[in-house]
């Protein structure tokens, strides 16, 4: 089934920011990243669209890094959530950005934005195993904090 | 978003309907301007893939005119069409929503939304024969925007519209005109003139002038005269030339003419419009062209 | 994993707000009906001439079986009923290329499933249905005639198949709405052929004359496929043979 586009844009927006760290930037390159889409690819809905995505993303990600070096790192807008999760978000917050930027990452495919692992896997260029074994070192570090 | 056609030849035997015809569209408002039977429908219809060309081709950015992406963004109205008997104006937008590649929901909502910007959001549930003409081709304006197009081709979309609606057409033309290409087709000068950003005259399978309305208005100097003469003289200049305007003030006749050469010693040179250049191209073809004016 | 650290996780990864979002998801919209779902939307606009007509035949049969006596070995089943198949392939082929009929055609050819698709469609479901009613009325014929399913299914096809035949041709050279008078009156000509057997009941209808029943079929069913492909291809070629309306 065809996913909902919009669902789409928020996947990549999400990881683009998370690369990024900067939203206005983020929203440029999501939407250069459909918009290139589109020119080399028909509309029709392919079963690789989200692979594809994703790479386009990648690829302009690092081409705007390289160029921005300057660019100052955004405070991290904390989004609202119920009381009772406030110190535990925030907690979460402080010990994600002690990970590795491989493990964020890891963590952001498979638990955000729902990614199979399979897909992980090939997207990150290693196998399912590795996929497996670092999502779960990510957790563990994750949990003792 | 562009729309590139070069060398585009349609001939049926020994007859030349359109001949090497050769333009680049991007966004904005076309007006392709010309008499019946100068091969505007033929054009019509092979940019919009209906028809195959003898030579020449027809892209969209990278896509053939004959391909599927192509109809995908394409928004088409045809010179004339018909409708299935049983049908009422929701019924013929649901059916051409489906076909045009809308889901049930899309489909109704813009159905919805595209009636009534065409004021038929009343009449919805009526039967299509119950229309009048203006009703029937509103309609087809509406089902031309369905799937949002971004090349919009209306083979002559003003037939048979009243003068209010006329004007409301302009000026939907004229907002769509700002995020795609829109073409459309007429003998009536009046529709281009207020619109088009860019106008192409067709005469005999052939594009004679484009450029804006300014540009073209200014191949129209030093060929049209205006003079004021008593009524025996002005006869005689009705006979010999082209007239495009013809007044009457107390005794004196004043005639507004397109020629070469001056058609009166006491003739003067005065600017020239787009009417002046239909006339002068197209003086020789149906006395309909004084719709025109 | 703990819920509360999953949504831990979600959260801390959500970004701010994107502004631009609405408007560029509007601007790049496009439409998301796949093939199936366009081929079912279909399914709709066949008229319920189409589906009336082959139940009633179905009951005609029907109510023919029921009333024959057992082992009455009479072949008025067989060209009765094949004197009124030659409407059901009328509706068939009027429903199938109505949109020449009606002045919808050069619309449905701009369109991203073209006419085509949309004739294809058509004989899907039309086809299929046809098909069905045809097998049941062939099963509850033969009971009434003993014949074997073959040399029946023949005698009930010929009609069938020539009627689909010879309205094909005609379709490539009439023009327009007026022309559907001269697809009546094909139909109604098979028909009355058909009807005409009766006399040769006790001939024609022998095994011997089989092979010109075969032969009917083929001929017909080769008509059909040449008319089917001529028709396709002067749709892709956009030649506009195929329903020229100047």
């Amino acid at each position: 089934m065809a996913e909902d586009i919009e669902k789409q844009y928020d996947k990549i927006y999400r990881y683009c920011y998370f690369k990024v760290k900067n939203a206005s930037v983020a929203e440029d390159l999501t939407q250069e990243t459909f918009l290139k889409f589109l020119q080399q690819n028909s509309y029709r809905e392919c079963g690789k669209k989200m692979e594809y995505l994703y790479t386009i993303a990648r690829n302009l990600c690092i081409d705007s890094l390289r160029t921005r070096k300057e660019l100052p790192l955004e405070e991290e807008v904390a989004g609202k959530s119920p009381m009772e999760n406030v110190e535990l978000n925030l907690s979460v917050r402080q010990a994600l950005s002690m990970l590795k930027e491989e493990e964020q990452e890891l963590l952001l495919f498979r638990y955000v934005n729902d990614m199979p692992v399979g897909k992980i896997a090939e997207f990150t260029n290693q196998s399912r195993f590795a996929v497996y074994r670092k999502t779960k070192e990510a957790l563990g570090k994750l949990k003792k904090q | 978003m562009e729309l590139v056609f070069s060398g585009v030849t349609k001939k049926y035997g020994d007859k030349t309907v359109c001949d090497n015809l050769s333009m680049k569209m991007t966004k904005g408002v076309y007006g392709l301007l010309g008499a019946n039977g100068a091969g505007k429908t033929t054009l019509m219809r092979m940019l919009a893939g209906v028809l195959d060309t003898t030579e020449g081709t027809i892209a969209y950015d990278s896509f053939d005119v004959k391909s599927e992406d192509y109809r995908n963004i394409l928004g088409y109205l045809p010179q004339s069409f018909g409708y299935y008997p049983e049908f009422k104006a929701r019924d013929f937008m649901l059916y051409l929503a489906a076909l045009k590649g809308l889901e049930k929901k899309e489909a109704r909502e813009r159905t919805k939304e595209l009636l009534a910007l065409v004021s038929l959001e009343k009449e919805a549930r009526q039967k299509i024969r119950t229309f009048s003409g203006g009703m029937k081709q509103r309609l087809g304006i509406a089902q031309a925007m369905l799937n949002d197009p971004k090349v919009l081709i209306l083979d002559e979309p003003t037939a048979g519209l009243d003068p209010k609606e006329r004007i409301r057409f302009r000026n939907l033309i004229s907002r769509l005109g700002n995020d795609r290409i829109v073409l459309l087709s007429t003998h009536i000068v009046s529709d281009v003139e207020q619109i088009a950003d860019t106008i192409l005259v067709m005469k005999d399978g052939r594009f004679i002038c484009k450029g804006n309305r300014e540009e073209l208005a200014g191949e129209m100097t030093g060929k049209v005269w205006e003079c004021q003469t008593d009524e025996t003289e002005a006869e005689k200049i009705c006979a010999s030339h082209s007239v495009t305007n013809i007044r009457k003030e107390e005794e004196k006749v004043l005639l507004r003419v397109v020629s070469d050469r001056k058609p009166h010693l006491e003739a003067v040179c005065v600017k020239g419009t787009l009417e002046d250049l239909y006339l002068y191209y197209f003086s020789s073809a149906n006395p309909m062209d004084t719709d025109m004016l | 994993m703990k819920r509360k650290l999953r949504n831990g996780i979600r959260e801390a990864f959500e970004p701010p707000k994107s502004p631009g979002k609405e408007a560029f998801l509007r601007n790049i919209w496009q439409p998301t009906l796949d093939y199936r779902g366009f081929l079912l939307s279909q399914l709709h606009y066949i008229r319920k001439r189409v589906w009336i007509l082959s139940f009633l035949f179905v009951m005609y049969s029907l109510l023919f079986l029921l009333k024959q006596t057992e082992g009455s070995c009479s072949y008025e089943s067989v060209w009765i009923i094949g004197a009124m198949l030659p409407f059901l392939a009328l509706t068939a082929v009027s429903e199938t290329i109505k949109s020449g009929w009606w002045g919808m055609q050069e619309l449905e050819l701009s369109c991203r499933y073209s006419l085509n698709q949309v004739i294809f469609a058509r004989l899907l479901f039309i086809g299929s249905g046809n098909l069905i009613t045809l097998t049941v009325i062939l099963v509850l014929t033969e009971k009434t005639l003993s014949a074997g399913f073959f040399r029946t299914g023949l005698y009930l096809l010929t009609p069938y198949l020539l009627t689909c035949a010879l309205c094909l041709i005609l379709s490539g050279r009439v023009r327009g709405r007026e022309g559907r008078y001269g697809y009546a009156v094909t139909a109604a000509g098979v028909s009355a052929a058909n009807s005409l057997l009766r006399y040769l009941e006790h001939s024609v209808y022998q095994p011997d004359y089989l092979i010109f029943w075969l032969f009917s079929v083929g001929i017909s069913a080769g008509i059909i496929v040449y008319r089917l492909h001529c028709m396709k291809k002067e749709m892709e070629a956009r030649s506009w043979n195929l329903y020229l309306a100047e």
